[in-house]
């Protein structure tokens, strides 16, 4: 079923933190177990749903596995994000080494595997899957720091890896619709370092196509502070914004239209993980009531949660929403 | 005068080559090294901290303009050393250990080579040991920690701990910053001072070390 039809039964008071990882608590299984093997992954998730009965549900967020399907070396902790050791793509004929693989024959099937089951298991709630950003994905490959220099000294280069790996997150994008994913939600956490016209150029075009491609509901997350790029990230025509907590959502509303969904922004770490249930509940219900008139909002965290965070304030989020519907 | 407001546009706008070629033709032309870090480099770096600071320029900028400084400081720094040109003090900085984010350090590195200190970058993932080897090895005025993820955040107290241990904390200013840090955290494990962003950071330094 659509992604709008099953979330218009689902009541005005939308809650769908980023919230994969707190969840192999409920498991009692490492971030790495997760990552690498999709039953266990879907397991967690499956926790997670019925612990928390969110309106949205998400894997969980790996922005290492297009960078390792491309064959870059990755460093995988049993408890820790995984990371990209090396990123060896300095100039042209570096990156004219790298191929498009088939996303099955990666671990890009772990997520592709996870999508299917949840989509074909969760019948009431939209399953929406991840991708990283084009920007981002560039910048594992070169480096963060010299793919932020390239915008100025190098742009051939960086565009030319930008339509590398647009391609690469466009076959996996379609290799996720087909397993089901009812959205998509791209990741482009490296986002927030650029200028707004750095934005549009190196991130926003790409994202653009992307969008276009795929041709379902597709959501841009970026962390950070994303204030003066949200006119750029509507730009790209994507159907909702993900905003960290360092944005005023409740400001910034007003320049949003309201058929794109504002998903956010209570503090992932300081509030939800290592805060209090009351430091939660107070955020949610200011955001609750600050963001009323739009029906565009979902309630969610800023960024992804971290796995050791206190599952009774993600209850805390939920606790707050429901308070709300029934005041209704 | 003329050529040294050459030497900070330059900077600003990162043509490193540039830079470099300006530094020398000032040396020739005769201007005092001294006049040339203060009225050049340091000049076009604080410049760039306070358009960074005011969103008017952004990462990728800032880093090329840091670029653009070591290329006129590569020229300088042999003359400035000979001509007996005292930095304000010493720094060493590194991102703590777990954590290999290092573009807000290098940022602070920067703007503190710009503000007139000598830095040593001890790089990222950076054990206790080794900043407290660092800091026994030649006379440290301040020993300056990066952090990005929370996980990390907490090791530098442990940091703080080591020196303490090793007997160094009392002729070393610690200071910390990272974007999860805050304040309050920099009191809560003891460290001198925090700054919120490079610009700051430098400012930070002359204060706790009382120079200008
Ligand atoms: C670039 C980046 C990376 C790059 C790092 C490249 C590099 N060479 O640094 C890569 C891709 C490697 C990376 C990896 C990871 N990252 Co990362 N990354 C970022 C990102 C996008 C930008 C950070 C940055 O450079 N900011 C720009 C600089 C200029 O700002 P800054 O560092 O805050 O520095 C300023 C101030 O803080 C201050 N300052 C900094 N240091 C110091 C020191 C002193 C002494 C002082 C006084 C001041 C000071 O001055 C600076 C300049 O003004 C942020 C998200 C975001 N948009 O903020 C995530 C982010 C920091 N990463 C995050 C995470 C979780 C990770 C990973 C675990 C995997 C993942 N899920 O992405 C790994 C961890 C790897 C590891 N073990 O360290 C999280 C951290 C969450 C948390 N709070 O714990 C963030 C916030 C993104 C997110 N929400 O998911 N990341």
């Amino acid at each position: 079923m659509d992604f709008y039809k099953k979330l218009s039964n689902r009541g005005t008071v939308l809650v769908a933190p980023l919230m994969g990882l707190p969840g192999i608590q409920l498991t009692k299984t490492t971030i790495k177990e997760n990552l690498e093997n999709a039953e266990i992954q879907f397991q967690t998730i499956k926790k997670l749903k019925g612990k928390f009965n969110p309106d949205i549900v998400f894997p969980l967020m790996d922005l290492s596995v297009e960078a390792e399907a491309l064959g870059l070396k990755i460093k995988k902790p049993d408890n820790e994000s995984f990371t990209v050791e090396e990123h060896p793509i300095k100039n042209i004929s570096d990156l004219k080494q790298l191929s498009i693989p088939d996303p099955k024959s990666t671990r890009l099937a772990v997520f592709l595997e996870t999508v299917k089951k949840m989509s074909r298991e969760f019948t009431d709630i939209p399953s929406v899957a991840y991708t990283i950003g084009p920007y981002s994905l560039a910048g594992l490959l070169s480096g963060t720091e010299n793919t932020a220099m390239n915008t100025v000294m190098q742009p051939e280069f960086l565009h030319e890896t930008l339509k590398f790996v647009t391609e690469l997150i466009n076959v996996y994008g379609k290799a996720l619709i087909e397993a089901g994913a009812e959205g998509i939600c791209i990741l482009e956490p490296a986002g927030s370092l650029l200028s707004p016209q750095m934005f549009e150029e190196f991130s926003g075009n790409y994202i653009k196509q992307l969008k276009q491609s795929w041709k379902l509901p597709v959501f841009l997350h970026i962390c950070g502070n994303t204030t003066n790029i949200i006119p750029k990230m509507l730009e790209t025509a994507c159907d909702g914004l993900s905003l960290d907590s360092a944005v005023d959502i409740i400001n910034m509303k007003q320049n949003i239209p309201e058929n794109i969904l504002i998903f956010g922004n209570i503090n992932p770490v300081a509030t939800i993980a290592y805060g209090s249930r009351e430091d939660v509940e107070r955020e949610a219900t200011a955001l609750i009531e600050g963001m009323r008139h739009g029906k565009n909002y979902v309630l969610s965290s800023g960024c992804d949660i971290p796995a050791d965070a206190k599952l009774d304030n993600i209850q805390a989020m939920f606790d707050i929403a429901e308070k709300y519907k029934m005041g209704e | 005068m003329e050529i040294l407001k050459k030497i900070s546009e330059n900077l600003q706008t990162g043509n490193a080559p540039k830079v470099g070629e300006l530094v020398n033709k000032a040396l020739q032309q005769g201007v005092s090294p001294k006049d040339i870090l203060e009225g050049g480099l340091i000049d076009g770096m604080n410049t760039i901290g306070v358009k960074f600071k005011n969103n008017e320029v952004y990462v990728p900028e800032v880093l090329i303009a840091a670029r653009a400084m070591h290329a006129g400081m590569d020229v300088l720094k042999p003359i400035l050393s000979d001509s007996g040109v005292e930095p304000l003090g010493k720094v060493i900085i590194g991102t703590v250990k777990g954590d290999l984010h290092d573009i807000g350090k290098n940022l602070v590195k920067m703007m503190m080579e710009g503000a007139g200190f000598e830095v040593i970058d001890l790089g990222v993932d950076v054990a206790a040991d080794k900043f407290v080897e660092a800091v026994k090895e030649s006379k440290t005025d301040i020993l300056a920690m990066s952090a990005l993820l929370t996980t990390t955040m907490p090791y530098m107290r442990t940091v703080i701990e080591a020196i303490e241990k090793a007997g160094l904390r009392g002729q070393v200013k610690i200071m910390v910053g990272g974007a999860p840090i805050t304040d309050n955290f920099a009191k809560e494990i003891n460290a001198d001072g925090y700054a919120p962003d490079a610009a700051s950071a430098a400012e930070k330094c002359k204060e706790l070390l009382k120079v200008s």
